[in-house]
């Protein structure tokens, strides 16, 4: 156990950086080929990611704790902790292995902020700790492990509140779906019972054609045909919706089930859950009041106020437009035209153009795309007299 | 912060079109620097060159023709009948247009017209060529069109100009609504300014460095100041005075502006014994000094157009897969699919 990390006789492999991949023949502690072993099992210690064989480990780690026997590794490894990697590449296997704790440390879900923004940046700070215990410098990596442990001890209860929330809701969902899948196979079912019963009263058309010919009904065969057939479809229609009439149109009845889909019953379960599961906030919304395109954004004018909508300004040229029904029915509506006067009388009376558009002097020319045309137009001694307007008659 | 003003800032007028008094001087006179260099290399470097070059124009020459050219354009345009708006658009292209390109280069009489065939266009009012080049004389649609593209790169495709008239029609509405002042003052009032507001910001620069609401109430303060202190109390009743008084001082400014050009010059001045006397030596020296490269622009046109014809189309489309992706597909596979190319199409479809 005291052994320090510098050279042993026991050391067998001289390098201490992780192993990136994982051995296939030979183990590199005790040197043990395949070849007399084909049982053979690599491990690893997920404290320092060092693949040693199955009978390595139980010989060195059996008796307690001990060292890694990797030169220069200083990382005091258990029985227990060893386990078969998943991946070949061990560096995969390592990252895996700290995404998992990460995740399992920082396990909010979207639910839990108030914007969408807030949990994107809790998700891009989330990565940001992530490449730092993955690939990042030493001092970076003991930064974000220290970060992580803090997390893991005093978030505790709310990790541990975040997991059984989570449980339950992949519980729900889980029943949820069984519920949506035994729902889907019983309406199938249905449709395919309906399906049949409109077969076989079609099935009967012929008999029945037969029999009424035979009964000496009046009217030509052709005209009870008819009439059969009709009241039939009729029936038909009854027992299964519009969507089996085509039965009777084609004799080779095809095959309907593809239809089921239509049927607009059915159709809302996928769309249920995610309205079962947004009902609580959605009615938080409600509260908070309708949608807004534009955010918060008030287009009331703040210079004027346009006095009853439009139609509180009197004006002999607009006299014809509001009163002559010639010129009110085709839709004419004076009120845009009067909002839009008052608008064109107020809007950018507070732009001073001589102190917003000072500093633009230095760019020169007014769009940057120009500016940037005209600087090459200079370099390369085109730009003439033409300045930074692209000149057609080149 | 008014949303008014917000809405205003959007606008191509503001965004590429409005300069403050120094900025453009410095446009115009770099436009001329560039006009004037361009152009006598052209004549140095012709057949026999031209020796001694012409004196070139001035910018302020150069603008005094601008400002000529303009009045000119109106009257085409009073002449063709077209709706006022559509007259003060082709005005401000052809104001707009010369700010980057200078008189010298491009032919201020084809612009005109090009200016108000397009001014047509970009208002919606639809006029047939033919009939539109039918009412100058000597002009054929040709003609009208040659400078069309280069107007619009010119007026940088800005075709949206936000006019005063509008404006003022809302401000009238504003104060008879009010009712503090009797119908003939307000009408009479009303009728001045518009006659200001289709000359005076036309032929000044006021689009450059006012908003059409500042120019209205400037054109208005012109014909009755007392209706403007009222407008500008009611607007800014909630902002105090600060920056009322700063409006007012932008307002006096402009209206400085456009009483240097009121209305009665149209007649009192232009085209007067008294405005020849001036403009008839610079146009004889434009005609001197001109682009003899751009005089004749329907020609240059064609030779653009063939030009463009001929030009060998760049090919598009059929990549190979190597361009697409890069040069690293494997030796071994790219020999594989010439092989299978060369023997007709590829299995695998043409390349991406």
């Amino acid at each position: 156990m005291s052994r320090k990390p510098v050279a042993s006789s026991t050391v067998v492999n001289p390098t201490s950086a992780p192993a990136t991949a994982l051995p296939s023949d030979i183990c590199p502690v005790c040197k043990r080929v395949r070849y007399l072993n084909t049982d053979m099992e690599f491990l690893i210690n997920p404290e320092c990611y060092h693949p040693m064989c199955s009978n390595c480990v139980s010989n060195i780690f059996k008796s307690g704790p001990a060292q890694c026997p990797y030169a220069s590794c200083t990382k005091t490894l258990r029985h227990r902790g060893f386990r078969s990697a998943f991946f070949g590449d061990l560096t995969i296997e390592r990252e895996v292995d700290i995404r998992r704790r990460v995740a399992a440390a920082y396990n909010n879900v979207e639910d839990d902020f108030e914007t969408l923004r807030d949990y994107n940046s809790y998700l891009t700070d989330v990565e940001d700790l992530t490449f730092d215990l993955i690939s990042g410098s030493g001092d970076e990596r003991a930064a974000a492990e220290q970060k992580l442990l803090t997390r893991e001890q005093q978030y505790r209860d709310e990790i541990e509140r975040n997991k059984k929330r989570g449980r339950e809701a992949e519980l729900s969902r889980q029943k949820r779906d069984a519920a949506d899948r035994e729902a889907a196979k019983q309406r199938r079912a249905e449709e395919q019972r309906e399906e049949a019963r409109a077969r076989r009263e079609e099935a009967t058309i012929n008999a029945e054609v037969m029999e009424a010919l035979s009964r000496g009904e009046s009217g030509t065969a052709a005209d009870i045909q008819e009439r059969i057939v009709a009241r039939k479809r009729a029936r038909v229609a009854q027992i299964a919706g519009s969507h089996f009439t085509n039965l009777l149109d084609n004799n080779n009845s095809k095959n309907t089930s593809s239809t089921t889909s239509n049927n607009n019953n059915m159709l809302s379960i996928r769309g249920l859950k995610s309205r079962n599961r947004r009902g609580a906030t959605e009615e938080e919304e409600d509260a908070k009041g309708p949608y807004d395109p534009f955010a918060g954004l008030s287009l009331e004018p703040s210079r004027y106020a346009l006095h009853k909508g439009g139609d509180g300004y009197p004006n002999t040229w607009l006299e014809d437009a509001r009163t002559r029904e010639d010129h009110r029915v085709p839709g004419y509506s004076t009120r845009e035209y009067v909002a839009r006067a008052l608008f064109d009388a107020f809007a950018g009376l507070g732009v001073v153009v001589g102190d917003e558009k000072a500093d633009s002097e230095m760019r020169g020319v007014g769009t940057v795309g120009a500016a940037e045309a005209a600087a090459a137009g200079k370099r390369t001694g085109l730009g003439g007299g033409r300045m930074d307007v692209g000149d057609v008659f080149v | 912060m008014a949303i008014e003003d917000e809405r205003y800032r959007q606008s191509s007028q503001y965004r590429l079109w409005s300069f403050t008094p120094s900025h453009l001087q410095t446009l115009r006179d770099k436009t001329n620097t560039l006009a004037r260099t361009n152009i006598s290399d052209r004549l140095r470097s012709s057949a026999p060159p031209v020796d001694p070059l012409p004196e070139f124009l001035t910018p302020a020459e150069e603008s005094q023709l601008l400002t000529f050219y303009t009045v000119e354009l109106l009257r085409a345009a009073a002449f063709c009948q077209l709706p006022t708006d559509i007259q003060a658009t082709a005005a401000v292209f052809l104001r707009r247009f010369y700010i980057t390109n200078s008189i010298m280069t491009y032919p201020p009489t084809e612009l005109l017209k090009t200016c108000l065939f397009f001014g047509c266009k970009a208002e919606g009012y639809y006029m047939r060529l033919s009939k539109f080049a039918e009412k100058f004389p000597n002009t054929t649609g040709e003609e009208v069109l040659a400078a069309e593209y280069v107007l619009c790169q010119g007026i940088r495709f800005a075709f949206d100009v936000r006019h005063p008239f509008r404006a003022l029609e809302g401000a009238v509405m504003v104060l008879r609504r009010a009712g503090d002042y009797d119908d003939d003052r307000i009408n009479k009032a009303h009728k001045r300014t518009r006659d200001i507001l289709k000359f005076s910001p036309l032929v000044t620069d006021a689009y450059y460095h006012y908003t059409p609401s500042q120019i209205m109430l400037a054109a208005l303060a012109m014909a009755d100041e007392g209706l403007v202190h009222r407008m500008l109390q009611d607007a800014f009743a909630a902002q105090g005075e600060g920056p009322k008084e700063k409006i007012w001082a932008v307002i006096q400014n402009c209206r400085e502006l456009l009483e240097k050009e009121p209305p009665e010059r149209m007649t009192s001045f232009w085209g007067t014994p008294d405005s020849n006397r001036t403009i008839k030596p610079l146009n004889k020296k434009l005609k001197k000094c001109r682009d003899p490269d751009r005089v004749d622009l329907i020609s240059l046109q064609k030779a653009r157009r063939e030009q463009g014809l001929q030009k060998p189309k760049p090919k598009v489309g059929l990549q190979d897969d190597g361009d697409v992706f890069g040069k690293s597909l494997d030796q071994e596979r790219e020999s594989k699919r010439r092989k299978v190319a060369a023997g007709g199409d590829d299995v695998f479809g043409p390349p991406l």
